[in-house]
């Protein structure tokens, strides 16, 4: 029979359990409360109606001289049924498709003096035919004097809205856009000032490509003995087809 | 002595830990649950209305080709007609939209719901279920009276249009005239007003404050619609306030044919279109056989200029 713990051998057992139980229970406590953090930064990331600043930003140099600036700002989704989300990956692909157009269709016909050139992987069949047609002097950039030296165009933050549709699949996404271009007229050496604002609906293609397929914007052009606004008339409709 | 004072730190200890933890359990069961089971589908939402497309519209390509959209209200109270066999749900309100995106500019034409359709019924006895060939029914009828092809039918009920119109927060317009009737509860003094939703449902369906009966509550309804387009517009000036609108109606609508993008441009175009470029106008009708009715004269000159581009240029 072993003998009986003195009280101090007791005691001290007795403190060492209680802080062994104090620790585990401390532990436990740390995990679960970091678990559920987790959880919450998840959920925060990917619920309804997110509302995200991806700060990704475009600075390129489009070609010597020219410089676009474009910053993707605010992203939100709001959706018909289940919950949606843009992913960045998806906010950067709209923002490329838009920073093609700005290059395509405003930048490039000012450095060439001439037409714009191919803009199908921009705009969808239907809006590009209206985009070179009726609306064709709000969208492009075209039948200005050419312009030499920098061309800078600085874009405000771009905000996201998505759409999901009743099964919560991302169906569109609206792109508010507001930027401006600076250059300088070729032999005047006078100042172009153009600012162009307005929405922007860019949409997955067949293949996954964004494309706008509708727009509403306005533009103003100053300098140069060039002082004009002129607004797009009402966005496309796909649902007249 | 020692055993005395461990014991109350462990308390206020447990004390202390006990919510913090019991929080964060919740916390994390729920998100557990949440991330495992994937997005929370919303519980099942009351169906406002029911958009079905009915067919293809004129479509040379172009992207600003007007297009015409059938619009009715039943007074069915429910969409399964087993729920209230003794309510046919008649279609007291019948309405043709045209949208012409090119000119930026529209049209409501407002049709009486006792001008005759084909076979002699009355326009606003098509609709017997709410199934989508019933609609696609009811806009052949329609159309053969109007003259153009609708590709489109939206149906709303009585009591969906009610929630409809309190979700968006109500229509501001401006009342015509008087109205006193207790049969549809509208009593209105002429001027502007905000309508909810039980206001908006008696300012259409108030037919005997008229002397005309159904021809003015039939431009009425029309005046609501372009009321409700006007009110709309002034409070989603941006292509995101129309997701957050689309979403929402979506949420609520049932869709043949149809999708959500569709609904989408349809709706950012209405909200683009400047009111005052939108006529509502009332197909001009008299006497057929029994109470039935039957286009004008006039009527016919005014389907003319109506069905070619969906303005009307000199009516």
């Amino acid at each position: 029979m072993e003998p009986a713990p003195s009280r101090t051998s007791r005691r001290e057992t007795q403190q060492a359990v209680a802080r062994r139980r104090r620790k585990i229970g401390l532990a436990i406590g740390g995990a679960v409360v970091v678990i559920a953090a987790i959880a919450v930064a998840v959920l925060a990331l990917g619920g309804k109606g997110s509302d995200d600043r991806a700060a990704k930003t475009t600075t390129s140099d489009a070609g010597p001289g020219i410089t676009i600036t474009l910053e993707a700002g605010d992203v939100a989704t709001d959706s018909a049924g289940p919950a949606t989300s843009l992913s960045p990956a998806q906010a950067q692909a709209v923002l490329t498709t838009i920073r093609t157009y700005v290059d395509g269709g405003v930048v490039k016909p000012l450095r060439s003096g001439e037409a714009a050139g191919d803009l199908s992987g921009v705009f969808d069949a239907g809006t590009l035919a209206r985009v070179t047609g009726a609306d064709r002097g709000v969208m492009l950039e075209e039948g200005l004097p050419k312009v030499t030296g920098d061309i800078t165009v600085t874009g405000k933050p771009v905000n996201f809205m998505g759409l999901g549709d009743q099964s919560g699949n991302l169906v569109l996404v609206t792109a508010s856009v507001q930027f401006t271009v600076d250059g300088t007229i070729a032999g005047t050496k006078a100042p172009l000032h153009i600012e162009q604002h307005g929405d922007l609906v860019l949409a997955p293609d067949g293949s996954g490509v964004w494309k706008v397929t509708s727009y509403r914007m306005a533009v103003t052009r100053s300098g140069g003995g060039i002082d004009t606004t002129t607004s797009s008339t009402p966005a496309t409709t796909k649902a007249a087809k | 002595m020692s055993r005395s004072r461990t014991q109350p730190r462990r308390t206020l200890l447990t004390l202390m830990l006990a919510p913090v933890l019991c929080g964060a359990l919740v916390a994390g069961l729920v998100s557990a649950a949440w991330l495992a089971l994937g997005s929370p589908v919303p519980a099942r939402a009351a169906v406002w209305m029911q958009i079905v497309k009915t067919g293809e519209a004129r479509d040379s390509g172009a992207p600003d080709q007007p297009f015409f959209v059938l619009a009715l209200g039943t007074g069915a109270r429910s969409d399964n007609p087993a729920d209230s066999p003794d309510d046919p749900g008649l279609s007291d309100a019948i309405h043709v939209i045209a949208v012409n995106p090119a000119l930026g500019a529209a049209t409501i034409l407002d049709i009486p719901r006792d001008t005759e359709g084909p076979g002699g019924s009355k326009l606003n006895s098509y609709i017997v279920s709410s199934g989508s060939e019933n609609l696609r029914a009811a806009a052949n009828a329609v159309s053969s009276v109007v003259g153009v092809q609708l590709p489109m039918v939206i149906r709303v009920n009585f009591p969906h249009f009610q929630d409809m119109v309190d979700a968006i927060g109500g229509i501001d317009i401006t009342i015509p005239t008087a109205m006193d009737d207790d049969f549809s509860g509208a009593h209105f003094s002429p001027g502007p007003t905000h309508l909810n939703g039980e206001q908006a449902l008696a300012f259409s369906r108030d037919r005997h404050s008229f002397a005309n009966g159904d021809l003015s509550r039939s431009n009425n309804q029309g005046l609501l619609i372009l009321a409700a387009l006007s009110t709309l517009r002034a409070k989603n000036p941006s292509a995101g306030d129309a997701v957050r609108l689309v979403a929402l109606v979506g949420r609520h609508v049932k869709l043949d044919g149809v999708g959500i993008s569709d609904l989408f441009h349809m709706g950012q175009l209405g909200l683009a279109l400047d009111p005052t470029n939108i006529k509502n106008v009332t197909l001009p009708v008299g006497a057929a056989g029994g109470s039935n009715l039957a286009p004008t004269a006039d009527a016919k000159s005014l389907l003319a200029d109506f069905v070619d581009d969906g303005v009307l240029e000199s009516h």
